[in-house]
């Protein structure tokens, strides 16, 4: 296998320069509809956009601009650049590395820059977006990130899958494709942890908090909404992190991770009990880390799917 | 340096382009592929250059299977399609972006090629005509200094004085160690610059040979009255006669017409291949 990380650059370069101006009206874009999207859910908020909205965005971002960023990389493989790519002196390894570096290095932190970015701007222009909710959410939830950085990647490789064999009106298939697929995957997902480990729907019942923003379906990495009406704990003002145990009859369910503010216990017989809000990633159920397994089928999954890309590229004509 | 054996070669479609073609080109030629319309030309330039495969047969371009793509073969195995593309940006950032790819790139025989064709160092590829970003585009070729030099059509869209440029940069940089091959149908254009002349008809290479090996068999005569040549193979209207194609049994030396044999071989095939003693 031939392989040079110079060769490797030089593509990367050479991608990058090429379309400067495509990539830097892109970014501006995916800015203009991030705002656009938080000032729109602003709109039904009275307080601080909660961090829920702000990371939700951040994270689902990346999985809509970077496919198609991802999509843009390959279409050199079927366009008119064709010969020109496919007779440049590199590697079909080296050329494979160059775009795996662009789609799950280079895109992920580009996007970052810029959501922050877009955040401060925003969090001088408008009262409900705090550019701090961002920055603590992304500091201390990092079982989110991880998750959604898995999200990300195995998005991505979708994409590079289908972007590597769909021809034309790629742009518009392969969204069709991926979305299909994501719902059969879900879904089986899902219905192999109901059938095989009996893992239940949804709590009927959260210890000690109200589901204020229920989901349709309770899964693990969904990002919950729940609202405090019985905080015996004290708190002093700070931001709390807090640990939800879904229970029944003693049995755990399912834990959720969370922050939230806390400034005074309330009493049993308090007449207007202190309600808090806060939102987190909902973990599921403990029985979920017995079947790791699936995780390790899903990374082994995704190293073959690159492998299958690898090879494709080896033997792609014009 | 070439070697081509029991090639077949199809697209997806059921309908064979190349059958059965055995070729042996060697270094310090200058070969002329020509034929009709689709008859694969250009496919047998992409088996080549690796950009298609054959799907049978055996391919080696100077020592390496093309279809492997190896690094060292693309270096050093240039193609340049009739279609030229050009990323947006100046000269200069398409030599920065390409040529580290290129250890043989010649930066000052490029500039050089560049003044031949009276074409300024700063401009921009991509907002150039046709023809111009072609000149460009042969340029880099050259200056590549390839050991294996593919050429789709180079002389379309080339005004007149930039196809006499052509000829004679094309004549002045050929290497002893390099092959150039030039697909046209423009046979005219680079009748002087073609020493080996290929020709694909039905699938297969029917005509192989040099031009001193046609010129040794093959007469080409002006007449005012076909009855003035004996043993006319083919004949086509010319000013105040005839241009003829005629067996050469005398061993003249005749002055090689491209145009004319590539239309004989066309319309009289089985004759001029038994002059030439083809099976």
């Amino acid at each position: 296998m031939e392989l040079s990380v110079n060769r490797t650059y030089l593509l990367i370069k050479k991608q990058l320069t090429e379309n400067l101006i495509r990539y830097g009206l892109s970014g501006v874009v995916m800015c203009m509809l991030i705002s656009a999207y938080i000032i729109i859910r602003a709109k039904n908020e009275t307080t601080t956009l909660s961090e829920g909205v702000i990371y939700s965005v951040f994270n689902i971002a990346p999985l809509i601009f970077g496919g198609f960023f991802a999509i843009s990389l390959f279409s050199a493989f079927h366009n008119k650049q064709k010969g020109t790519w496919l007779m440049l002196p590199a590697s079909a390894l080296e050329r494979l590395l160059a775009i795996f570096i662009l789609i799950i290095v280079f895109f992920p932190v580009v996007h970052l820059l810029l959501f922050a970015v877009t955040i401060k701007v925003m969090s001088h222009l408008h009262p409900l977006v705090s550019f701090d909710v961002f920055t603590q959410n992304l500091r201390e939830n990092t079982l989110g990130s991880h998750i959604y950085f898995y999200y990300y990647v195995l998005c991505q490789t979708g994409v590079a899958a289908c972007a590597i064999c769909v021809r034309r009106y790629s742009y518009l298939v392969i969204p069709i494709v991926m979305t299909v697929l994501f719902e059969v995957s879900h879904s089986g997902y899902y219905a192999i942890l109901k059938a095989v480990f009996n893992v239940p729907a949804g709590p009927t019942d959260v210890h000690q908090v109200d589901v204020y923003d229920r989901p349709e379906k309770w899964e693990a990495g969904s990002y919950v909404k729940v609202r405090f009406t019985d905080v015996t704990q004290e708190g002093d003002g700070k931001k709390t992190r807090f640990k939800i145990t879904d229970k029944i009859a003693g049995d755990v369910r399912g834990t959720m991770y969370g922050f939230a503010y806390i400034d005074q216990a309330s009493s049993e017989s308090a007449e207007t009990p202190v309600v808090r809000y806060f939102s987190g990633l909902y973990t599921g159920h403990p029985q979920i880390a017995h079947i790791r397994m699936f995780s390790y089928l899903f990374y082994a999954g995704l190293v073959l799917t690159w492998i299958g890309v690898w090879l494709r590229i080896k033997e792609t004509q014009l | 340096m070439i070697n081509l054996n029991h090639i077949n070669f199809r697209y997806s479609s059921k309908e064979s382009v190349l059958e059965d073609l055995t070729l042996s080109l060697a270094p310090g030629h200058i070969y002329g592929l020509l034929g009709r319309n689709g008859v694969g030309k250009t496919s047998l330039m992409y088996i080549l250059s690796g950009l298609r495969f054959p799907n049978d047969g055996q391919c080696s371009v100077i020592g390496f299977t093309p279809q492997q793509r190896k690094v060292d073969f693309l270096q050093q195995v240039y193609f340049l399609p009739d279609e030229i593309y050009f990323p947006p940006g100046a000269i200069d950032k398409y030599l920065a972006l390409y040529t580290p790819f290129y250890p043989g790139f010649n930066s000052v025989m490029f500039y050089d090629l560049l003044a031949e064709f009276d074409i300024r160092a700063d401009v921009h590829p991509a907002k150039l005509s046709l023809g111009q970003r072609k000149q460009i585009a042969i340029c880099f070729a050259l200056a590549l200094r390839a050991k294996v030099l593919l050429l789709d059509e180079p002389t379309n869209a080339l005004d007149i004085p930039a196809k006499k440029i052509f000829r004679k940069i094309i004549a002045g940089g050929l290497q002893e160690d390099q092959i150039i091959m030039i697909s046209t149908h423009q046979v005219k254009d680079l009748e002087s610059l073609i020493d080996h002349v290929l020709i694909l008809d039905g699938q297969k290479m029917i005509i192989d040979r040099s031009i001193d090996e046609l010129t040794n068999r093959i007469a080409f005569k002006y007449a005012a009255d076909l009855e003035d040549i004996p043993n006319v193979i083919y004949s086509e209207r010319a000013l105040r006669g005839y241009a003829t194609l005629s067996a050469n049994l005398k061993g003249e030396y005749t002055k090689f017409d491209m145009e004319l044999f590539f239309n004989a071989v066309l319309d009289q095939k089985q004759k001029v291949l038994s002059v030439l003693e083809v099976k």
